[in-house]
């Protein structure tokens, strides 16, 4: 055994010397770096929880902004259409008060044209009649041949015409 | 063909061929004297207790892992801006997987230290023999007093080289004749209470300050040693008396002849775990050790290269294969029989 | 001569086993790390625990010689 080197004290060395290491490491450094690991895992868990919690908040938050303003926009929507609505009826009801007034004057128009016509009509059945009268007169007065009767009534149908 | 004889892999060829022809001619080094025990340094004792190469090596093995890992533990970020803590945190983490996908997470946490010291310290252990140079900074001394002492036959001659003094590779072998002398010699020497001192040393050899800590079998059937009975120990603390049923079935079982083979097999095949453990790590790196000097003493440059590459990978996997032996066998004694109880 | 040459044997000798036994293990396991890579850590991992075990016959071969050439076989001297 001596030849291989074997020797109880070395041995017993080592041994002692393996023992102290696995001590000290295991005293100082792997509880520390376990612990540093976990933390760190703990910690990474804790911080995509909040994340995830943060998003989903953020979702609603945009769900409910989202809700509202398809209200607001809706509510626009038919304000829009409830304006253009009273719109069409007021421009309606210009449109006929317009075509009431142009009738209106239209009828007064021919009316008043109707007048006039009558009004001269009558004028000029007066003055026909005056006329009239008047060569009745004239003709009463000169005494009446046939002649004359016929010169006479191309006077006074000249003059009618001429008028 | 006709590739090699363009410019440049011509002058790489060239190069090559030129440098190791070079290193033939006028770099010869030496073969260290191949020994199995870890050589005691001369002049180095605490009381009766010889310092041995191997012992240097184990305890600069120790500094190493510890001050790396304090180094690394020392400022605990948890954004870690050091690159250590950054290489012991994936470490830790690779291997605790590791160990959860064979034994559970359980004996995984127990027993991560115990792997992880292993591996830190078999790895600084064994990569201490790729450190160039580690194995001819030394003691110089006479041939003589190394037969005496450890059965050394070829020495070399020395030469002065400014302060220092080296080896040349003018081998000095030990003729029978002269091995007779030198025990004489020796005998008269230890008759009259000195120390034995040749007059005219025929040859030197060096004994290097540090030479690998696992080429020593001391330090590996240590471990092997620590590691079967703690797993022993650890099995019987979780199992009990179920624990020693697997050594003693006979007793238990009546006396079954195949029972009493089981456990005589149970039992070699402790001793089988703690020869196999020590000398596959001691074998390998024994055996890279004495290629890495073969190589540098055919050809000293260029050809241990390769070598080199091929060691640090077998340390690696050495120091490794170990840890997770180890961890195999704490698993397995505290494993209990599967009639016992349902998993 | 028998000194030089039996360490020489038994390694040799010892290493022809465990060299075709690593062999035909790692070509099983490569052949299932190709069939199915997702699995290819734990097959590693195993592979490198069987390649222990059968480099483990190698090492008795080695001790064996170790002790032939640095103790001596008994009776030989």
């Amino acid at each position: 055994m001596a030849a291989l080197g074997l020797n109880f004290n070395y041995l017993l060395s080592y041994i002692v010397n393996f023992f102290l290491l696995y001590f000290l490491l295991k005293k100082f450094v792997f509880p520390a770096i376990s612990q540093m690991l976990d933390d760190r895992k703990k910690r990474i868990a804790e911080g995509l929880t909040a994340a995830d919690a943060a998003r989903r908040e953020a979702e609603e938050e945009r769900k409910k902004l989202m809700a509202q303003l398809e209200a607001e926009r809706a509510e626009a929507q038919q304000r829009v259409a409830a304006a253009s609505a009273q719109a069409e009826k007021v421009k309606e009801d210009i449109l006929a008060q317009a075509r009431r007034e142009a009738e209106a004057i239209k009828t007064s128009a021919i009316e008043e044209a109707e007048a006039e016509k009558q009004r001269i009509l009558a004028e000029a059945h007066k003055q026909i009649a005056e006329l009239a009268m008047l060569a009745t007169e004239r003709v009463v007065r000169e005494g009446l041949d046939e002649k004359t009767q016929h010169k006479i009534i191309e006077d006074f149908l000249s003059q009618v015409s001429l008028n | 063909m006709s590739k090699l004889l363009r410019p440049k892999p011509l002058a790489f060829t060239v190069g090559i061929l030129a440098v190791i022809v070079i290193s033939l001619v006028f770099f010869r080094v030496p073969l260290p004297t191949i020994l199995l025990p870890g050589e005691a340094i001369p002049g180095l004792a605490i009381g009766k207790f010889k310092i041995t190469n191997t012992f240097v090596a184990t305890i600069i093995a120790d500094i190493v892992v510890l001050v790396l890992s304090f180094l690394a533990v020392r400022q605990m970020q948890d954004v870690p801006e050091s690159k250590l803590q950054n290489i012991f945190e994936w470490v830790y983490e690779i291997f605790e997987g590791m160990l959860t996908d064979i034994g559970g997470k359980e004996k995984a946490r127990a027993w991560i230290g115990v792997f992880l010291t292993i591996l830190l310290f078999l790895l600084a252990a064994n990569w201490m023999e790729l450190i160039p140079g580690i194995d001819s900074i030394g003691v110089i001394e006479p041939v003589e007093v190394a037969y005496a002492e450890k059965g050394v036959n070829v020495g070399y001659e020395i030469q002065h080289f400014w302060l220092f003094e080296t080896l040349t590779n003018k081998q000095v072998k030990l003729t029978p004749a002269d091995m007779e002398e030198i025990e004489k010699e020796k005998e008269e020497a230890e008759s009259a209470g000195e120390v034995y001192h040749p007059h005219n040393p025929r040859g030197y050899v060096l004994t290097p300050y540090v030479r690998a800590a696992t080429t020593d079998l001391n330090l590996t059937i240590g471990l092997a040693l620590l590691v079967v009975i703690w797993s022993h120990v650890i099995g019987f603390r979780r199992l009990g008396g179920k624990y020693a049923r697997r050594f003693a079935m006979p007793v238990i079982t009546g006396m079954k002849l195949v029972d009493i083979f089981v456990g005589v097999l149970e039992f070699i095949s402790e001793f089988a775990k703690i020869i196999s453990l020590s000398f596959r790590l001691f074998g390998n790196i024994f055996a890279g050790q004495v290629l890495l000097f073969v190589m540098a003493f055919l050809v000293s440059f260029l050809l241990p290269l390769p070598f080199f590459g091929l060691e640090l990978f077998a340390g690696f996997m050495q120091a490794f294969v170990f840890a997770i032996l180890t961890f195999i066998y704490f698993e397995q004694a505290t494993h209990s029989h599967a009639g016992d109880e349902h998993h | 001569m028998v000194e030089i040459l039996s360490p020489g044997l038994a390694i040799g000798l010892g290493a022809i086993g465990p060299g075709i036994g690593i062999g035909l293990l790692v070509m099983g396991a490569l052949q299932a790390m190709g069939r199915n890579p997702e699995v290819a850590g734990e097959i590693r991992t195993n592979m490198i625990l069987g390649i222990v075990f059968a480099e483990s016959i190698a090492i008795y071969a080695l001790v064996v010689a170790l002790l032939l050439l640095f103790v001596g076989a008994p009776g030989l001297k």
